[in-house]
């Protein structure tokens, strides 16, 4: 089998053409809503000017919408499980038994759900129970499987698992808004 | 620009151009990587312009002090093992019990002649999982414990797995030495 490593380790056929405008095509997608660091948008500074604009106008007379509540690390928490996303799989207790199948295009926002009474998983919430944005999480590596992974790839949220191949890290940083309810 | 690192700042900061350039450079690699990992032309396609998606969107996070070309390559490879485990949940069974496969003898190919291109419709033509470890296994240099773990895999099952894949291509491959022999 060493012929079929030499004959594919270092193989570079021509690729197709179109892939690279189709490459384009999906890096043009929501670029009005990406965040990039490294290139501050102009509409983004547009955006933040109106929201700035609108809460001077309003006079701060709403309630500030985030919750004073520390992010928990998942490792404090129960096992992360991504049942809830499979209505073919047995969903946990703690999650609603009937499971609307969705696409990626209808993906929910994924959220913590507070610890009632015992530690719940990171999940997806699936009804229309508000939310407060708490920033990023941090997850403990040990809790990030190759599934976890492509199940996250799966709804378009992040890539983490390539870049764990390199670490040795304790914990990392997952890149989408973690919610919890409001409270009753 | 057709200095790597150039072009991997100019990538960083968005430029189209050093986007074109990267572009050039790579996507015959990367196409040759993904056609192994995939049944057609057009399943690598897709894996092709997935893996450009997200080396253009995390290239901020490649660390200048490591292979340039492993990490886009583990990039490419980590995306067609994504891809296979979300066809998983869809198609997951596959015929591992194939009792043809054993009378087969693993280190029992002949003659070398037969071209890359036949071997590669050989090992597209193999079952997913089985294509999947091979590749992993053969051209990679994956170890099975790595394999198991990201491919979320038993030990066992990865070097079953690798042992039908050599035993199937063995006896394609042993074929096709026949018909050659046979037009010769």
């Amino acid at each position: 089998m060493h012929q079929v490593r030499d004959q594919f380790s270092s193989w570079t056929p021509q690729a197709p053409a179109g892939v690279q405008q189709a490459v384009y095509a999906e890096l043009g997608k929501g670029a009005f809503w990406r965040w990039s660091a490294t290139s501050l948008n102009v509409w983004y500074l547009a955006l933040l000017l109106g929201g700035a604009g609108l809460l001077l106008g309003a006079g701060w007379k709403t309630e500030p919408t985030s919750v004073a509540q520390p992010v928990q690390p998942l490792e404090q928490t129960a096992p992360v499980t991504w049942e809830a996303f499979y209505p073919e799989q047995t969903a946990p207790t703690h999650v609603a038994q009937e499971v609307p199948a969705v696409t990626p295009a209808q993906a929910p926002a994924y959220t913590y759900v507070k610890p009632q009474p015992t530690p719940a998983p990171l999940m997806a919430s699936l009804d229309n129970t508000p939310m407060h944005t708490l920033g990023p999480v941090l997850v403990h590596t040990a809790a990030i499987t190759p599934a976890l992974n492509a199940d996250l790839n799966y709804w378009g949220k992040v890539d983490i698992w390539d870049q764990l191949q390199d670490t040795d890290r304790d914990e990392i940083r997952l890149v989408f808004n973690v919610t919890v309810p409001e409270e009753e | 620009m057709e200095n790597l690192e150039d072009i991997i700042a100019g990538c960083r900061k968005g430029k189209r151009r050093a986007q074109d350039a990267l572009y050039r450079q790579y996507s015959g690699l990367l196409y040759g990587v993904c056609l192994r990992y995939t049944r057609s032309g057009q399943e690598a396609e897709d894996i092709l312009q997935e893996t450009f998606v997200k080396i253009y969107r995390h290239i901020g996070k490649y660390s200048m002090d490591k292979s340039f070309e492993g990490w886009i390559r583990r990039i490419a490879i980590n995306t067609a093992i994504t891809s296979y485990r979300k066809n998983l949940k869809h198609a997951y069974q596959e015929d591992i019990t194939d009792p043809t496969f054993a009378k087969y003898d693993v280190d029992d190919t002949g003659d070398c002649d037969y071209t890359r291109e036949e071997l590669l419709t050989c090992i597209q033509a193999l079952p997913d999982g089985y294509r999947t470890v091979f590749n992993m296994y053969v051209v990679e240099g994956y170890k099975h414990k790595e394999i198991a773990e990201m491919l979320d895999i038993d030990i066992n099952t990865s070097k079953s797995q690798l042992s039908r894949a050599k035993k199937y291509l063995q006896r394609e491959l042993i074929q096709l030495s026949q018909v050659h022999a046979t037009t010769r």
